[in-house]
């Protein structure tokens, strides 16, 4: 009796929070909605009206069905967490996608969620057509999502709407957000969302201005400037153009960008440090010691094997160490085009870029893919494993890391960073796998695998339209589950299939 | 028998009359074909024809233009002064000119930082854009009338239910 | 105005640094 009356509630408080995140969304559609107000784009005005109603309706029927967590001290469990950040972002997802299917320029729902997915999880591969048509209200839609995708919709709820502050960790961390800026969940999601719009001023003014300098015209270079700011920092890689960063020419812009896009794919921890004064965090962190070799590594060895085929150094800087970087921080701006990879690049180049795609950036930032903090955390335990094996068994040597604060490298931490790295590389090969099957190379499978997996965006050619639904299907969950970090969708999915099998177990029993 | 020979002579002047506008109109390149056969057609004259798409980014005596033929898009470096003539510049708007470029195509252009773009040689307009009328359908309309109302039915039972909820002791 | 101000040093030294990280690299591909 007691495990389905408690079940019955879990379900109340789950429907209630990611009502919650719902509407939270819906008010985020009104930006779209006033941008093409202003500037007379009346058919996205109605696409984005039609939106807003359905999601307000489907946001205020969860909170609605969940009400009773509002009058009860309900306790909120880590289940609960983790369950609503999987469950809403995929609601998101549906709700999200109905501005684009509305639009014209996607084939169906499938590539409109395909997009939204590609989104919320900052990786930048697209489907939609004829990108230099559409309206500047869904561009401002597009790299919103992005924009709020990448610092995540959980912390945008819990900064604003949701007061009960009891369960707020739990679906903060149920997010992959894992660190804490000060002791309440609330106060930490509003500093990640102050640093982010501090650098959203800084960031838009500067490229709105270098904007200017490189012809474009003061209204379109604030638009320009907006969109690819938002994109930088949540290292998504969305643009408002098909060309993608080759729109511009420029050296500069490109220059802009590749700073915010390496400053947002660090840890918010760590800029928070900083901002507090602790500048020598930049040095001490293992996550920022672990991306400045990587990143070095990988530079180095791609300009090695591919300046032969740039005329001189400054076209080698940007486009090997540009995209290289892109690619890490995993970003996704390309300023060569897609095919070039796979045609110029060769096997060496793209098995650099799969490497570094999957690495990552830092983790609690709007990277991707395995994360610098495990990377060095694992390297640091086979160095200290065999420093153990060579010295004296009498030593008890202690190994220690430092990510914000010190941490002992204790067995428990090790295996949980390698246990994820593992499921990455799992989703990674299944992706590489599926892109042979159908007829894909394998150098390329396992491009546009890894650029998928790590919520990279960069394309060897392999995403487009005319792309089998299955491949499709499966991109959209790899990008979600490299984003979420696996726990929340496996928390997910176990609680959906543990009432399933209630509801047959009870369906036997009557 | 002066006749005969005319005719004859026209007859095989004829055909070389033909061949010359013939040999004028050149291969128009697929943008998507110039990047597949980029090492092959590294540093040769390519055309290509399509629409003007953004706005045009002008560096001094030269400028940007970036024109997207459904294939894929690419930019083309070209004369300030060239581009006067041009009308339309695609975007939600306006359907850009559609223009025939002639060109040198660099795969990594050392005077661009290893750009992919055309040197322009001849630029022709081939057709004017022009301005797009949104067309906005009244089942549209209805239908968002109709949601928003659903919407709004729906806020007032969540308010009713919020206030059930509010006097509720905990 | 103490925690601002120590706030814009901590925005200005990052985006130095991050300058800085950028012309290492910019140097290295000059040099290889």
């Amino acid at each position: 009796m007691t495990n389905s009356k408690s079940s019955f509630s879990s379900s109340k408080i789950i429907c209630y929070y990611t009502g919650c995140i719902v509407i939270g969304i819906a008010l985020l559609m009104l930006i779209p909605l006033v941008t093409s107000f202003l500037l007379r784009e009346w058919n996205p005005v109605l696409d984005f009206l039609i939106s807003i109603a359905i999601t307000t309706a489907v946001g205020l029927t969860l909170i609605i069905i969940g009400i009773k967590t509002r009058e009860n001290k309900v306790y909120v469990q880590w289940k609960h967490g983790f369950v609503v950040a999987a469950l809403s972002w995929i609601i998101l997802m549906v709700l999200c996608s109905i501005p684009y299917r509305l639009s014209g320029h996607n084939n169906s729902l499938l590539d409109s969620c395909f997009d939204v997915m590609s989104g919320f999880t900052t990786t930048g591969l697209i489907l939609t057509q004829d990108l230099d048509h559409i309206s500047i209200g869904l561009n401002m839609w597009r790299h919103l999502l992005t924009f709020v995708g990448g610092q995540g919709m959980v912390v945008l709820a819990l900064s604003f709407l949701v007061k009960e502050i009891s369960g707020a960790y739990k679906l903060y961390v149920g997010e992959a957000k894992d660190i804490g800026l000060v002791p309440n969940v609330k106060g930490t999601a509003r500093i990640i969302w102050k640093i982010s719009l501090v650098y959203l001023v800084v960031g838009t003014l500067a490229l709105w201005i270098d904007g200017m300098l490189i012809g474009l015209n003061p209204v379109s270079a604030f638009f320009h400037g907006l969109f690819m700011f938002e994109s930088s920092w949540s290292t998504g890689g969305f643009a408002p153009n098909s060309q993608n960063i080759m729109y511009y020419h420029s050296f500069s812009y490109e220059i802009i960008t590749l700073i915010f896009f390496i400053l947002g794919s660090l840890n918010f921890g760590l800029h928070y440090a900083i901002w507090q004064g602790k500048k020598k965090e930049i040095i001490k962190n293992i996550e920022t010691q672990s991306f400045m070799i990587t990143a070095f590594l990988s530079s180095a060895f791609a300009v090695i094997a591919l300046s032969k085929i740039y005329p001189n150094s400054i076209s080698t800087f940007r486009r090997v160490v540009y995209n290289v970087l892109s690619a890490h921080t995993t970003t996704g701006f390309g300023n060569i085009y897609a095919r070039q990879f796979a045609l110029e690049w060769g096997d060496f180049g793209t098995l650099i870029m799969v490497i570094v795609m999957l690495i990552g950036g830092s983790a609690c930032s709007t990277a991707g893919g395995f994360k610098g903090l495990r990377v060095g955390i694992v390297f640091k335990s086979i160095l200290s494993d065999v420093k153990k094996l060579l010295s004296s068994e009498r030593n008890v040597k202690v190994f220690k890391y430092h990510h914000i604060k010190d941490y002992v490298l204790e067995d428990g931490v090790v295996r949980s960073s390698a246990l994820i790295i593992i499921c990455y590389i799992i989703t990674f090969t299944i992706g590489t796998a599926l892109g042979t099957y159908y007829g894909y190379s394998f150098a390329d499978s396992a491009f546009e695998s890894a650029s998928v997996t790590g919520n990279v965006g960069l394309s060897i050619g392999i995403t487009s339209p005319s792309m089998p639904s299955v491949m499709k299907v499966y991109y959209i969950i790899s990008m979600y589950l490299g984003r979420l970090e696996f726990l929340s969708v496996f928390a997910m999915v176990g609680y959906f299939l543990g009432g399933i099998k209630r509801l047959c177990v009870k369906i036997r029993q009557s | 028998m002066r006749k005969n020979s005319a005719i004859l002579i026209l007859i095989f002047l004829l055909p070389i009359l033909l061949a010359v506008p013939c040999a004028a109109s050149e291969n128009i390149t697929k943008i998507n074909d110039l990047i597949e056969q980029s090492i092959a057609l590294d540093n040769t004259e390519v055309t290509v024809q399509g629409e003007l798409i953004g706005e045009a980014l002008e560096r001094g005596d030269y400028t940007w233009i970036n024109i997207n033929d459904t294939t894929n898009a690419i930019g083309i470096w070209v004369k300030k002064s060239d581009i006067d003539q041009i009308q339309f510049y695609g975007d939600y708007k306006h359907k850009g000119d559609l223009v025939k470029i002639a060109g040198v195509f660099h795969k990594a252009c050392s005077e661009h930082g290893g750009d992919v773009d055309i040197h322009c040689t001849d630029i022709k307009i081939i057709e004017t854009g022009h301005n797009i009328h949104e067309q906005i359908s009244t089942y549209k309309v209805v239908l968002t009338v109709s949601l928003i109302l659903i919407a709004a039915f729906i806020v007032i039972i969540y308010l009713k239910v919020k206030k059930k909820s509010d006097l509720k002791p905990c | 105005m103490q925690k601002t101000k120590s706030e814009i040093v901590g925005l200005v030294f990052e985006l130095v640094a991050v300058c800085v990280f950028i012309t290492v690299l910019y140097l290295i591909t000059l040099f290889l």
